[in-house]
């Protein structure tokens, strides 16, 4: 049996209004296990990407106990959390978020600019990640120049860059065409098979079938837990 | 750390170069207080720091004398210096200077420069180069009245002479004299003082040629009137040399008890174009300028704070990406603040070229004192200080929209750009309270110069106590030409007499200081009765017959003076109102006796009463004042002023009055022709100019209020467009919308004008001393400010709200 890379127990998040007190996610007890490529589903509304923001440590304000690789992150400050995601995590955005100033080699040097690292050897990975997905041609382009499709496919090379654990995507295809969406998959695929534990907000079924399992939220609760064959 | 901080600053400069109208009006924001608070900079550097161009200036010193109190008195008398000179081996060569008026004749006619008297090692001390001809020659300096030669300046050469080589040679007439002139200075060296800038030198030797109105200054050790400059001996430093110094003049104290009692000299680095004495009064002025300048700068930084808030709301998503990304806050800060920093130098580099402007602009008004180039070239110095006040402004205001925008979760801030059309966000509370701030101080600045220019009103409304309104004056210095008392009487019965007949002239005198002329004379007076206690300070001015009738100042009582109060007359004088009431209250004065100068001196018996007048400032309060018969007592200065009331045009009578003059003495140059009216005008320059100034920041001050004003209403219309849509599809008319976005703007408005009274307040009372007929608190400038600043926030705001109630709400709806 593998070792849960992500354990989460009774963790909770809430805003309060005027009104009282709003759950946005109730008592979250979930293991991931390194090798994992989980999806997470469910009405808009449910907790999805308020449960990825969690796990990325994008948001340090909720209630609960949550243990990344043996840390606890619920008992780390803002710059211990900020190291331990720069280290270990990559972020796919559904809206890919590239820097609009920035052309794509530079974008996909960003992370790296925040590790500590020499100019040579930020070179060299940046060089690779361009080989590896196929944009050298595009390395000088700024975001605007290039299509949904691409800008995506850079967006998860840039999350890629620093070779993190774990990758975590927000809806990644949710603005691109069926014929690039599924590129996308494909490629979340094999670097599943190459060892990274993928964690994928979707409403896709489709996009869930190239997982396997799938957690199912509903009103912040988690409604269900399954595990899926995957496509590959 | 390098490569990281060449992304940062390339990822800036995109930034800047994306934003160009962003950039244009932070750029010129800062660039307006930059370029001001580098202006000042830069005159302190010419005044006090930078070394002058002469052969290795760091080994320069003053040797000055102080006085009891520590402060710098300055000069020193010729015998010192030659006991100086002789005695100091401290310095490897010590120079000596004398400043005075003389009159150059040439075939154009006779005019007043500045020429300075000089010892024979001044240009071998300043190591100079002449550009033609040759410096002063030891053999030169030696006996008195040997060698009347002269050397010019360039530009003297160059203005009088034609830049014609030839003068070099030849002789020229000063004061009346024959000097050969022996060399041209070189190009741009015009003396080691701004304010003092010398025409032509001369040797010391020729001082009674040079400087015939002060016989003493050769034998007397009272007669301190030289500036000294030495050269530090090789291997000696300035500490050795003010020992030296210090032993020397505890030796000149011991040898002439009688007049060096508390005689100390001290050694000071020649830094700057302004002699220790003179460097107080321009700290300062430069002070005032720094700290008006120094408000403006906060105020452009404040606005391109709020500027940048505006922007960070704009920023949030990518702030947070960058953080999904693993930038932690500090270093997000880091970048933040080196985009600010980068676009604070691109504003310095502009601001430095708009402080060389201003500088040359304002160097070249008519009237500006000469010798002032060397300000409008910054030198290294102040490039360093441009530099460095731009990196730290940038820190200013890049620290908080910094530590604003990167405060929220990485995933609030991604969230937050859609989040700005879903719910009305209300504006930045610090955004909000640097717009206070920015009309706060600008109307503290508005309001102290409207209290200074009010001031300036009330005193310029008063009377003089004369009417300046028909007289003309030109002023001339027999003096210079060798005339002693009794020849100069002389000139001046001519004078007076050929002036009397000229058409258009209804009465004509002649004084040794005029009123509001910017020269006083003081002394002590006694009341003849009264024992020592009785002594006050008074102002005096030695006037011929015919003064209070040309003047046409009333004479309470009594008469004024005329040619029967000459010598071997009775001695007489003519006392003021308030010294009336000071010496004698309630009796009358005329028939009473009073000492004036020295308490054993003959008494003066007053035959007149002159109502009180305005005599040295606009603003003066009324002071005891005694007029002193010229014709029976010795003058205190040689300069006379002629005045004449013309009764039709004044250019045709000053004409006539410059020709009565050449044609009295052809040597003798007139100087100051002008009407008194525009001596008057000339008095009221310096409040002028500082009320001036004053406003003009302020004025500036004000447009970047509301720059900032409009920036932050700006900022909120885009903010609440979906609500703007929403009231706008419920029925709300355009001018409601108008009112709710001017509302906020009042709002901060009303806050930034309380504030900006209370500090107002508090300024008016530190500047009391400059107010005059005017309380601290005059609620005309207050309300008149208040007005101005409120009425250019309303335009400022309703600009945008006017935008924000033409919005198409279907389109502000959708946006959503």
């Amino acid at each position: 049996m593998t070792e849960a890379i992500i354990r989460l127990k009774d963790v909770e998040k809430h805003y309060d209004t005027g009104a009282g007190r709003t759950y946005v996610l109730r008592r979250i007890t979930l293991d991931i296990q390194a090798g994992d490529f989980l999806t997470i589903m469910g009405p808009s509304g449910a907790g999805k990407s308020t449960l990825l923001a969690i796990l990325g440590m994008l948001d340090a304000a909720w209630a609960g106990e949550y243990e990344f690789m043996g840390q606890p992150v619920h008992a780390l400050g803002r710059r211990q959390r900020a190291e331990l995601n720069k280290n270990n995590i990559g972020f796919v955005f559904q809206s890919y978020h590239l820097l609009d100033n920035l052309t794509v080699a530079e974008n996909l040097e960003v992370p790296l600019s925040y590790k500590t690292m020499k100019s040579s050897q930020r070179a060299a990975l940046v060089a690779d990640a361009l080989d590896r997905f196929a944009i050298v041609g595009k390395k000088d382009l700024y975001p605007s120049q290039l299509s949904g499709g691409q800008q995506q496919l850079v967006a998860v090379a840039r999350a890629l860059v620093g070779s993190p654990r774990v990758i975590l995507a927000d809806e990644p295809t949710g603005n691109l065409h069926s014929a690039q969406g599924k590129e996308i998959m494909e490629l979340f695929g094999r670097l599943n098979e190459e060892g990274t534990t993928i964690v994928q907000v979707t409403h896709s079924e489709a996009n869930a079938a190239y997982g396997n399992r799938i957690v199912q939220l509903q009103d912040g609760w988690i409604a269900s837990t399954e595990a899926v064959g995957g496509k590959r | 750390m390098i490569d990281d901080l060449i992304l940062d600053l390339r990822g800036g400069a995109r930034m800047l170069a994306r934003r160009p109208g962003f950039t244009f009006a932070a750029v010129l924001v800062l660039a307006l207080g930059i370029g001001g608070n580098t202006a000042i900079i830069s005159f302190f550097d010419a005044a006090l720091l930078r070394p002058p161009e002469v052969a290795d200036p760091g080994r320069l010193v003053w040797v000055h004398a102080v006085s009891r109190l520590g402060r710098a008195s300055g000069q020193v008398s010729f015998l010192d210096y030659a006991d100086l000179r002789d005695g100091a081996e401290v310095f490897s060569e010590l120079a000596a200077y004398a400043g005075g008026t003389m009159a150059l004749t040439t075939e154009a006619g006779p005019e007043q420069v500045n020429g300075q008297l000089v010892s024979g090692s001044y240009f071998r001390l300043l190591g100079l180069r002449p550009f033609a001809g040759r410096a002063f020659l030891p053999e030169e300096d030696v006996s008195p009245g040997a060698r009347p030669v002269a050397v010019l300046s360039h530009a003297l050469w160059k203005r009088r002479f034609g830049s014609d080589p030839a003068v070099v040679g030849a002789s020229i007439t000063l004061n009346g004299r024959s000097f050969a002139v022996v060399g041209i200075a070189p190009e741009g060296f015009s003396g080691l003082e701004i304010g003092e800038a010398a025409d032509l030198w001369v040797p010391l030797m020729m001082h009674a040629w040079g400087l015939p109105s002060e016989p003493g200054l050769l034998i007397s050790r009272n007669a301190r009137r030289l500036t000294l400059v030495g050269r530090l001996a090789p291997q000696v430093d300035r500490r050795q040399a003010a020992a030296a110094m210090t032993a020397l003049a505890a030796r000149q104290e011991r040898d002439h008890p009688e007049s060096h009692e508390g005689f100390t000299l001290a050694v000071s680095p020649i830094r700057g174009a302004v002699s220790p004495e003179g460097r107080g009064e321009v700290v300062a002025v430069g002070a005032l300028l720094l700290a008006v300048t120094g408000a403006v700068l906060l105020i452009a930084c404040a606005n391109v704070a709020g500027l940048l808030l505006g922007r960070a709301a704009e920023r949030a998503r990518e702030i947070g990406v960058r953080m999904a990304l693993g930038a932690s806050r500090g270093r997000l800060i880091r970048q933040l603040l080196t985009e600010s920093v980068l676009l604070a130098l691109v504003s310095g580099g502009a601001g430095l070229v708009l402080a060389v402007w201003g500088l040359e602009a304002a160097l070249s008004i008519e009237g500006a004192p000469s010798g002032l180039a060397a300000l409008a070239a910054p030198g290294a110095r102040v490039f360093v200080y441009a530099a460095g006040i731009s990196a730290l402004a940038g820190l200013a205001f890049g620290l908080a929209p910094a530590w604003t925008a990167t405060r929220r979760e990485a995933a609030a801030a991604i969230k937050q750009e859609a989040r700005l059309f879903g719910r009305a966000v209300g504006r930045s509370r610090l955004q909000g309270a640097l717009v206070v701030g920015q009309i706060a101080l600008s109307s503290a600045l508005l309001i102290a110069s409207g209290l200074l220019l009010r001031s300036l009103g009330m005193a310029l409304a008063e009377s003089p106590g004369f009417d300046p309104r028909g007289v003309v004056s030109v002023s001339f210095d027999p003096g210079l030409l060798g005339y002693g008392r009794d020849a100069s009487a002389d000139l001046g019965r001519r004078l007076l007499s050929r002036v009397a007949g000229l058409p258009g002239v209804s009465a004509a005198t002649l004084a040794s200081v005029t009123p509001l002329s910017g020269t006083m004379a003081g002394t002590a007076a006694w009341p003849e009765v009264a024992g020592d206690d009785g002594a006050a300070m008074v102002h005096f001015s030695d006037v011929w017959p015919g003064f209070f009738e040309t003047l046409r100042i009333p004479l309470a009582q009594g008469r004024g003076f005329t040619f029967q109060d000459g010598q071997g007359a009775p001695e007489v004088a003519v006392v003021n109102e308030t010294l009336a009431r000071t010496f004698w209250p309630g009796k009358d004065p005329v028939g009473r006796t009073l000492r004036v100068g020295d308490a054993a001196s003959a008494p003066l018996t007053v035959i007149g009463v002159a109502s009180d007048g305005k005599y040295d400032d606009f603003t003066d309060r009324p002071r005891p004042f005694v007029y002193l018969p010229w014709l029976q007592r010795p003058a205190f200065r040689s300069e006379l002023t002629l005045l004449a009331r013309a009764e039709g045009s004044e250019a045709a009578a000053l004409a006539l009055l410059r020709e009565e003059v050449r044609a009295i003495d052809a040597h003798l140059p007139p100087a100051r022709l002008g009407t008194m009216e525009q001596t008057l005008w000339q008095r009221a320059d310096k409040r002028r100019g500082i009320s001036s100034l004053l406003a003009s920041f302020g004025g500036l001050a004000l447009a970047l209020a509301c720059v900032g004003l409009y920036g932050v209403v700006a900022c909120s219309v885009t903010r609440r467009a979906r609500e703007t849509g929403v009231r706008l599809a419920l029925g709300a008319r355009p001018a409601e919308i108008v009112r709710l976005f001017v509302g906020e703007g009042a709002r901060l408005t009303a806050g930034g004008l309380v504030l900006g009274a209370a500090l107002s307040l508090i300024l008016a009372r530190m500047m009391s001393a400059l107010m005059y007929g005017v309380g601290p608190a005059d609620a005309l400038t207050f309300a008149a400010v208040s007005a101005l600043l409120g009425l250019s926030a309303v335009v400022a705001c309703w600009l945008p709200a006017r935008r924000a109630s033409r919005m198409d709400p279907v389109a502000a709806l959708r946006s959503e």
